[in-house]
């Protein structure tokens, strides 16, 4: 296999693999991947496939970075290889995930020319890395300004046309799965994990929101009670594949309006969905 | 033999489109793949809770996708993952045999 994949600590090592080509008379291109700006994310098999269709005969890696970026180091001639990168990723992104603007998403950069840029970027994303790492401990909260966007926001909720739903799930057979039972009728915001789930909370005030309890970087009822305490007319239905009674006590207590054990069953999530529409005194759309 | 799948389930909700369904096949297979991984790495003596954690998120995609005896074993892991080494190791052999089971039907569709 002439390419390889980096996925732990990627951002040092690509640091590293910069330090290493410094001084060598190679022709070194690097193609930055902006995954971080989009939330289904190509996983590392599927660009494999990809890339190995494209740097055919070339040494080539790919570093993952924690947010979802990718750097992709290769040798040789940069030119045809990089509008093969663009157009390639561009089709598979519109066609498999649905993202329309995708020219942005891809920075073509010559070592030899950016080597330095391309380090201090990788610098940043250890920081970052750094401080996403101590706010996975930190208690939930919002800012003056995002209590503010949401006051606004639940404010036109009753008059919305469509009901709006965040899903929140991290494991993206399932949150796919979910998304497609709910987008045909409903505006479906998606969420992956604890933080990404508040900013998306905060952003659209959602009628309805499916919060899964086990998420990477926290716990589902812990962000339940935190919502509560921010928007008391919130509407959430815990999801699990658990069906512990400890976990449907916490629901309670976090005064949640529903509970649902896996598998996703379209009877069961449109229940909650009638259900809601009851709630409020709304007649089912 | 009954199938190690019921797609009933999923169907309702992909609605016989088949370019979705062959994109959550492959996220299946990833995520699975991924957290065996996991639970190999973490196959130790006692409690370990990247164990439990694998075992939790593959038997939740499990019961999605309709593979239930994939899913029952996950949960076996999950309950008893304080378990010692070769415990661990006996039952995550039976998910990866099951798992594979799941993976050819899932390819052979």
């Amino acid at each position: 296999m002439l390419i390889k994949i980096v996925t732990e600590n990627a951002e040092q090592s690509f640091i590293d693999e910069l330090k290493e080509l410094h001084g060598t008379k190679l022709n070194s291109n690097i193609m930055h991947c902006n995954f971080s700006q989009i939330k289904l994310k190509p996983k590392p098999e599927k660009l494999l496939e990809i890339f190995k269709d494209i740097l055919i005969g070339k040494e080539a890696k790919m570093f993952f970075a924690y947010d979802g970026d990718v750097f992709i180091k290769w040798e040789g001639s940069a030119g045809s290889t990089v509008n093969d990168i663009n157009t390639k990723l561009s089709n598979v992104l519109i066609t498999k995930f649905n993202i329309e603007k995708t020219k942005e998403l891809f920075q073509y950069y010559d070592f030899n020319v950016h080597g330095e840029d391309l380090r201090l970027k990788c610098m940043e994303k250890i920081k970052a890395k750094k401080i996403s790492e101590v706010a996975r401990d930190k208690p939930l909260s919002i800012t003056e300004g995002q209590k503010q966007d949401l006051e606004a926001q639940i404010k036109k909720r009753p008059a919305r046309d469509k009901l709006e739903i965040l899903v929140v799930e991290d494991m993206p057979f399932s949150l796919k799965l979910l998304k497609r039972a709910l987008s045909k009728k409903y505006v479906c915001h998606i969420a992956e994990d604890i933080w990404p789930a508040l900013e998306e909370y905060v952003l659209h005030a959602p009628d309805i929101c499916f919060l899964d309890v086990e998420l990477p970087n926290g716990n589902g009822h812990a962000l339940a009670e935190f919502i509560q305490s921010i928007d008391p007319a919130c509407y959430i239905v815990m999801v699990t594949a658990n069906n512990y009674a400890r976990d449907v006590e916490i629901a309670r207590k976090n005064k949640v309006k529903g509970f649902v054990v896996k598998p996703y069953n379209l009877s069961r999530i449109y229940k909650y969905i009638d259900n809601y529409f009851v709630d409020i005194g709304k007649k089912v759309n | 033999m009954s199938n190690p799948v019921d797609l009933t389930n999923l169907r309702e909700i992909t609605d016989g489109d088949r370019d979705l369904e062959k994109e959550l096949f492959e996220d299946f297979i990833t995520s699975c793949e991924e957290k065996m991984k996991e639970m190999e790495d973490n196959c130790v003596d006692g409690e370990s809770q990247p164990w439990k954690n694998s075992a939790h998120a593959i038997k939740g995609i499990s019961m999605n996708l309709g593979a239930d005896n994939l899913a029952k074993l996950c949960k076996q892991a999950q309950d008893n993952f304080g378990d010692d080494m070769a415990a661990k190791k006996e039952l995550l052999a039976s998910i990866q045999a099951e798992y594979a089971l799941v993976k050819k039907y899932l390819n052979e569709l």
